[in-house]
């Protein structure tokens, strides 16, 4: 990794390495703090919207019980103490929602505008709905009550009006009574017949009776009436008030007009006294009782219908209340969710990070102490081996250069040799090119003679061919001879047929064809023989054709034998004439072998020359070791202590020489080293004599003394790196 | 040389001891047979067999012996041997059977010799199911043994009439079939 920088740019980058690791740990710290402390101030910033979001609800609450309250109540100033309240809730939401909103300082404390798009707009539906919805309903409610309370009162009024002018009639009403009941007694009291009592004082007696009754009964249906709210059952109440006001009437106009009635037939008063009152009393019943009750009734209806209103009203404030509590709960579940979320990213931003924090400050531990020994150990190595490599060199330089020496010494008597051997080889190849020269003639004689057999070869080949010509000839004459054969064979059948039947023809004549039988026997016999020969012949025939077809084979064989004979001793000849000019180039390259090992001999004797030069440049070359030597070992000091230094084995051989380890001093000191050349060759030659000591390194002969002392061949480094130290 | 003895011996049947005389021998199937000189026409060797339709299989036809149509049977069929193939020594040998004269192909004829009468055994009994009426006897010649047919056994007379008829009806079927004999050589 360092193998090839400088020393300071090791250092360097070392300690950048570890700045770059601290600086990576605080990144880390830097950025989580930064995201934590982001996360920290949405959760304050958000929490006190979660309470808004709640004390919202709580307004809205209170409002429904302010609702509850007015809806219950029939004081007028209760009334406005619960407006108030309402006015107070209000506000409160309003505060809240404009908190959240917008910001600012409320109630609950401080309170930082929602940046939640979804939860801004939730808000303002919110708000838009409480004051579109909410608040206009509470006020309606407001309104109605405070008219019902007012027609409460009136209702109040009428009542007492009502009871006033019934007061009045039931005393007119008993006034008439008591006056028929006080005529009668008088009439009773004169004298007068039961039956005339009873036919106008009696009936009217009755109907005074029943008059009040039906008072009585109005006065209960009117009561009952005040203690009604619901329409139908007024309408009810009503129409029985009507029939008892008519009822009235009825009895009122009988006992004034006369006529039949329910009680009977009934006689008009005709008493000027008792007619007056009974007129007063429709009178005081028709102008002060009607129109009470008529005006009870109207404020009854208009009571009822504002409480039916009010009725729907609380209905529609439940649905509307719950609405708004639906869309407040939204809120708050909106803002404590962002607080939730928010705080659950923070607590995974500060675990993340405190494992990367640590992780860091482990790794820049780690990588801190690796590149501390990484360095330190990239830097001594080096230098330890440039040290060890040097001294070794030295060393080797010194004992390099005595090897040299008499290296030299010997190379100078081997030359000697050489030239004495260079000379008994130039005999050797004159005998040898004579030598060659006789081996190219034979050569020639050679192909001759093989030109001469391959003639013969070819001739030999035609005579064979002659021969396979004649065997086939005779196969053929064979081949004719055993036709004729099978021809004689035919006869010789057919012939002793004929002496067959020559001899059933003698035995037929009997006696007489005795002679005849014996010339047949012998035809047979002929016959008999003359087959037997053809057969032999054919055999002997068979045997010669097989023969000849033997015959035929062989000389096939024999040709082929011929030519490849023929081929061969072409190839022979061929091969033998290369062989001849082979030996021609042959002895030309020995004439130029010759000339060669004439310059060698000059040669031979040139090295000996210069290997004397080198022993004396090798002497120079082990002072040179030996002030090289020194310089390392003051190196491995300031390096590694005495230990490296005590490492130093170069053998102090040549004393008294300077030391040569100055920068530059190496190319002066080549010049030197000329001068004490002469010097060193004669040191050598005759203090350490010719031992024979096996060449390790040997130095370029011609001439190059200067460059075997070069500073760069000796030290091992540059100046550069010298400066590094 | 004993013409005597062989001219009394035509009338002989079978069954009968046979006298000595000169016999004609000829080979079938390896087999060596004897023919009575006397029942001997002519031997003549293979030629062209002119066939005759529905005949039996050891019928092999007609042949044209200088004019005359004469019925030729072969030998080896009518033994029940295995058919042999004509070649040149081939003969057919024009025999004399009950005034009918018929060829008889054989595979060659070997020689007329003659064979004593002491030299000839009867022919052996196999039984009363095998009929060796055809068999005149076996004659012993220089160890072996030769079989001496009675030619007018071979066939029985419905064959003979049979080639009576064949003999008749021939010649019409004979006739320009000459000129090709020696095809087969």
């Amino acid at each position: 990794m360092f193998g090839n920088s400088s020393l300071g740019k090791k250092l360097i980058s070392g300690f950048i390495g570890i700045a770059l690791v601290v600086l990576a740990v605080g990144m880390v710290g830097y950025r989580s703090a930064t995201v934590m402390e982001g996360e920290t101030k949405t959760i304050i910033e958000t929490m006190p919207l979660a309470d808004a979001s709640m004390e919202m609800m709580l307004a809205v609450l209170k409002d429904e019980l302010v609702i509850m309250d007015m809806l219950e109540t029939n004081d007028a100033e209760k009334v406005e103490e619960i407006w108030k309240e309402h006015e107070e809730n209000v506000e409160s939401f309003d505060s809240f929602a404009d908190g959240i909103l917008g910001g600012g300082e409320t109630e609950a404390g401080m309170i930082f505008a929602a940046k939640d798009e979804k939860l801004r707009q939730l808000v303002k539906d919110a708000d838009e709905f409480h004051n579109g919805s909410f608040q206009p309903l509470i006020k309606e409610i407001h309104d109605l009550t405070v008219d019902e309370i007012a027609l409460s009162k009136k209702a109040e009024e009428n009542m007492r009006d009502v009871e006033k002018a019934y007061d009045e009639v039931i005393e007119t009403a008993e006034s008439l009574e008591g006056n028929i009941k006080n005529r009668i007694n008088s009439l009773i009291a004169k004298g007068a017949s039961a039956e005339e009592i009873q036919n106008k004082e009696s009936g009217w007696a009755d109907l005074s009776m029943e008059i009040k009754t039906t008072l009585a009964e109005t006065r209960i249906v009117i009561e009952e009436a005040g203690q009604s709210f619901e329409a139908g059952h007024l309408a009810g109440l009503r129409n029985e008030y009507d029939e008892k006001i008519d009822e009235f009437d009825g009895w009122i106009s009988a006992l004034l007009q006369g006529g039949t009635t329910a009680e009977g037939m009934i006689a008009a008063i005709d008493v000027p006294e008792l007619r007056g009152l009974a007129a007063n009393l429709d009178k005081v019943h028709d102008q002060q009782f009607s129109p009470a009750a008529e005006s009870f009734f109207s404020v009854q209806n208009e009571l009822g219908d504002i409480r039916a209103k009010e009725h729907k009203l609380d209905e529609e404030a439940d649905v509307v209340g719950s609405k708004m509590m639906t869309i407040l709960e939204g809120v708050e579940q909106r803002a404590g969710a962002t607080v939730d979320a928010t705080a659950e990213e923070s607590v995974q931003v500060a675990e993340s990070s405190i494992t990367q924090i640590f992780s860091g400050i482990v790794a820049g531990f780690v990588l801190a102490i690796a590149l501390g020994i990484l360095i330190t150990r990239s830097i001594t190595r080096p230098i330890n081996a440039v040290i060890d490599g040097v001294a070794e060199g030295a060393d080797q330089v010194a004992s390099a250069s005595a090897e040299i020496s008499s290296s030299s010494q010997s190379l100078a008597e081997g030359a000697t040799e050489q030239a004495a051997s260079l000379e008994e080889t130039s005999s050797s190849l004159e005998q040898m090119s004579s030598t060659v020269q006789q081996n190219a003639d034979n050569a020639g004689q050679a192909q001759q003679l093989s030109t001469v057999a391959k003639d013969t070869a070819v001739k030999g080949a035609d005579s064979v061919n002659k021969m396979i010509d004649a065997v086939n000839e005779i196969n053929t004459s064979s081949e004719e001879v055993s036709k004729i054969i099978k021809v004689i064979d035919e006869i010789a059948f057919q012939t002793n047929l004929l002496a067959l039947n020559a001899a059933v023809e003698a035995a037929r004549a009997g006696e007489h064809g005795k002679g005849f039988a014996v010339v047949a026997e012998e035809v047979r016999n002929l016959a008999g023989r003359s087959a037997e020969a053809a057969k032999t012949t054919s055999g002997l025939i068979e045997d010669s054709t097989a023969k000849a077809k033997m015959g035929s084979e062989l000389a096939t064989e024999s040709g082929e034998v011929l030519n490849e004979i023929v081929s061969n001793t072409t190839k022979a000849s061929d091969l033998i004439s290369e062989i001849a000019a082979a030996s021609r180039e042959q002895a030309e390259g020995i004439n130029q072998v010759t000339k060669a090992v004439t310059q060698m001999d000059q040669v031979t004797q040139q090295n000996s020359a210069f290997s004397e030069e080198t022993a004396s440049a090798s002497e120079e070359l082990s002072s040179q070791a030996e002030s090289l030597k020194d310089l390392v070992d003051r190196l491995g000091e300031i390096v590694g202590g005495a230990a490296v230094a005590g490492k130093g084995h170069i053998v102090h051989r040549v004393a008294g020489r300077g030391v040569a380890g100055q920068r530059g001093g190496g190319v002066r000191r080549a010049a030197a080293a000329k001068a004490h050349i002469a010097e060193n060759i004669h040191e050598i030659l005759h203090k350490e004599g010719p031992e024979k000591v096996p060449v390790r390194k040997v130095a370029p002969a011609k001439g190059a003394t200067s460059k075997t002392v070069h500073p760069k061949d000796v030290i091992p480094m540059d100046d550069e790196e010298f400066r590094e130290f | 040389m004993e013409a005597t003895e062989t001219v009394s011996a035509p009338a002989k049947t079978a069954g009968e001891r046979l006298e000595g005389g000169k016999f004609l021998t000829f080979q079938l199937l390896n087999e060596e047979y004897g023919l009575e000189i006397l029942t001997v026409r002519e031997i003549i060797g293979i030629m062209d067999i002119t066939t005759v339709p529905k005949t039996p299989a050891y019928v092999k036809g007609v042949i044209n012996l200088r004019g005359q149509v004469i019925p030729v049977i072969d030998l080896r069929l009518k033994f029940g041997m295995p058919e042999g193939e004509y070649g040149k020594r081939t003969c057919i040998v024009v025999v004399n059977v009950n005034g009918l004269q018929m060829g008889i192909v054989v595979d060659t004829v070997s020689e007329v010799m003659d064979i004593d009468a002491e030299n000839i055994e009867a022919a052996p009994s196999f039984g009363t199911q095998i009929n060796t009426d055809y068999i005149l006897g076996m004659g012993k010649v220089q160890g072996a043994v030769k079989i001496l047919l009675d030619i007018g056994e071979v066939l029985t007379s419905e064959e003979m009439v049979m080639m009576e008829e064949i003999a008749k009806v021939a010649p019409i079927a004979g006739e320009g079939k000459k000129g090709k004999k020696k095809d087969e050589e």
